[in-house]
């Protein structure tokens, strides 16, 4: 392409734009609070190494029984433990690095990303732009599923957290993604472990599908279905659209006299216990209208928020499990408390998590390589080009599914 | 030029339409700034999920392949180079496998690729020479019906065809059909072209 003639204009030759150095707008991620509170709970359990992590648990007492004195009975052993188990799930963002461009801190490269004419430090941004990736896809993972696809779970996620979609599960009930988990740690639910590791998720739509609304009766409910369990929640988990519908829900028992200076300040709200936070990136079926999730990407493919799976946390509609025999009652509904209508076309809407933040577990390698560690890998023969990894190894699940509880299928 | 395995593009590898070859030019000149370490004849290959990944879905979905960063030479008919269509080597050029032109310019036969995506002619952009592509078919009648399995031909303006003579291997050969071929339809084909590199 011929330059101009003459190169620059007056007005280009004579001016630059005015810059304010060192200042880049976020307009892309967001701030979460999910793993802040857990890790603030203590579950923050650094992985020391090993093939898997494995978790012991009770399903089964021993025998017992009112008896005559001086009867015999029959001593029989009977299993009465045993653990799940769970896989180190790796976490990688990468970036090509021209050294040409741009310089790592050692002062050796970035002939054109240095000197007083440099306006923020790229490297810098690619930093923290893959630690921001990262977090990313840990977090929305944390609400999706790590297990394989199966002909009740639409979509593989061998190399994903085990998160929550799979823990709050029963076996028999959809979760909000529309999955039925008939396993969870390794462990076959409704088994020889029975309902050790169920939680039941909890339908607030109508019975033909569409979604309902969230009420105090609504949120007493999966407060009890974690306590009956003995469970004590202390974290409740909802989108930033699911707490509008939650706050909506508990102000429509009240009104404000006051008509001067409103302080409606509510970061959190605090019912029977459970803090409840609004979440950006917990599933919902609204966000995806205010916040860019993938996949839609854009022209350029990345302008989204994504999962380590290349998908997002908003919810769609799904078919429920066709129920038989005991599991459904005369009116097509599922007999487990779910309240789900069999073989019906669910809108998930928005989603609350009722949490017993101690029952969790975050399990970061403590091996700094892989723990944000970056792995800096040549191009062969290339002058200028590396690979740059950021890496983790980690998993997130759940010990006690019964102490925690899932609510879909209502709206903002 | 080696096999690149950092691959640095600036749009989707369907969306580029660059009027330099590495990307960058100089917001007032206009002139192209060394850097971004792409450059003119960059070629990688992709998985499925990659490819998908660096699809802009408006345009179309990308499939595994080989995928090569050219120029269009300013020669090209514009309305020829556009998603789905055949270009091949500049015919009365030196042999240049960096510079691509519409079917109608090009020596038929000689390193073909698929056009991704429309791109200004004497523009930069990518083009696929290898794997799964999706080709444009022919907006007359098709020669014979066109089942998947049977081959596909480039024909005039670019646009592929199903023959009536599936056995032929002809200059303008372009692959095996995925998708049942249909009038003015985008379908899936296995490129049946050899690697060539320059």
């Amino acid at each position: 392409m011929a330059p101009p003639d003459p190169l620059y204009n007056e007005i280009d030759a004579t001016n630059l734009e005015s810059v304010r150095k060192n200042v880049v707008w976020n307009n892309l991620f967001v701030d979460t609070p999910f793993q802040a509170k857990l890790r603030r709970a203590g579950v923050w359990d650094p992985f020391l190494g090993g093939s898997a992590m494995t978790e012991g648990f009770i399903f089964g007492r021993v025998q017992g029984a009112a008896v005559a004195p001086g009867s015999t009975v029959t001593v029989t052993r009977q299993q009465t433990n045993t653990a799940m188990n769970f896989k180190p799930k790796a976490y990688v963002a990468w970036v090509p690095l021209d050294d040409w461009e741009l310089d790592d801190g050692s002062g050796t490269g970035g002939v054109i990303n240095s000197g007083p004419a440099m306006i923020a430090n790229q490297y810098q941004i690619l930093m923290e732009l893959m630690t921001q990736t990262i977090n990313t896809m840990i977090e929305m993972d944390s609400f999706r599923h790590g297990q394989a696809s199966s002909s009740a779970i639409a979509d593989n996620r061998i190399l994903n957290c085990n998160g929550l979609d799979e823990s709050l599960n029963n076996g028999i009930d959809p979760s909000p993604f529309g999955n039925v988990y008939a396993y969870y740690g390794g462990n076959t639910r409704n088994g020889v472990i029975g309902a050790a590791l169920n939680s039941v998720p909890l339908y607030l739509g109508t019975s033909s599908g569409a979604v309902g609304q969230i009420d105090f009766n609504a949120l007493m409910r999966l407060w009890g279905q974690c306590v009956v369990t003995g469970g004590k929640p202390d974290l409740g988990i909802t989108n930033v659209l699911g707490f509008v519908a939650v706050a909506n829900a508990l102000d429509a028992q009240r009104r404000d006299v006051s008509n001067k200076n409103h302080d409606i300040q509510w970061d959190g709200l605090i019912f029977n216990g459970v803090e409840i936070y609004p979440d950006p990136l917990a599933p919902s079926s609204l966000a995806g209208d205010f916040l860019s999730l993938a996949p839609t990407g854009g022209k350029a493919g990345n302008n989204n928020l994504a999962d380590g799976a290349g998908v997002s946390t908003q919810t769609a509609a799904f078919t429920s499990p066709t129920y038989t025999g005991t599991y459904v009652d005369a009116n097509g509904i599922s007999t487990t408390g779910s309240n789900v209508p069999s073989n019906v076309s669910i809108k998930p809407g928005e989603v609350l998590y009722f949490l017993e933040s101690g029952s969790f577990k975050i399990r970061p390698t403590n091996k700094k390589g892989w723990n944000y560690g970056l792995r800096r890998s040549p191009l062969p023969q290339n002058i200028s080009i590396d690979a740059l990894f950021m890496r983790l190894g980690t998993n997130l699940y759940n010990n006690m599914p019964r102490h925690n509880a899932v609510a879909f299928g209502f709206s903002a | 030029m080696a096999k690149t395995q950092t691959l640095p593009t600036w749009l989707c590898l369907n969306a580029c339409d660059d009027k330099t070859a590495s990307g960058f030019a100089d917001v007032r000149t206009g002139e192209e700034i060394h850097g971004g370490a792409l450059n003119l004849g960059d070629y990688f290959d992709l998985t499925e999920a990659e490819a998908k990944q660096l699809s802009y879905l408006t345009t179309g979905t990308l499939h595994a392949g080989r995928y090569r960063r050219v120029q269009v030479d300013s020669g090209a008919t514009q309305a020829y180079v556009k998603t789905g269509t055949i270009g091949y080597m500049v015919s009365g050029l030196q042999p240049n496998l960096n510079v691509v032109t519409s079917y109608d310019k090009g020596i038929v036969g000689v390193h073909p690729v698929v056009f991704l995506n429309a791109i200004t002619v004497g523009n930069f952009g990518f083009v696929q020479e290898m794997g799964i592509a999706t080709c444009l078919c022919q907006a007359a009648a098709l020669s014979a019906v066109g089942a998947a399995g049977n081959l596909v031909n480039a024909v005039a303006t670019g646009v592929i065809d199903a023959p009536a003579a599936t056995t032929t291997w002809t200059q303008n050969i372009v692959g095996i059909q995925l998708d049942p071929a249909m009038i003015a339809t985008k379908i899936r084909v296995s490129l049946l072209w050899v690697a060539q590199q320059g």
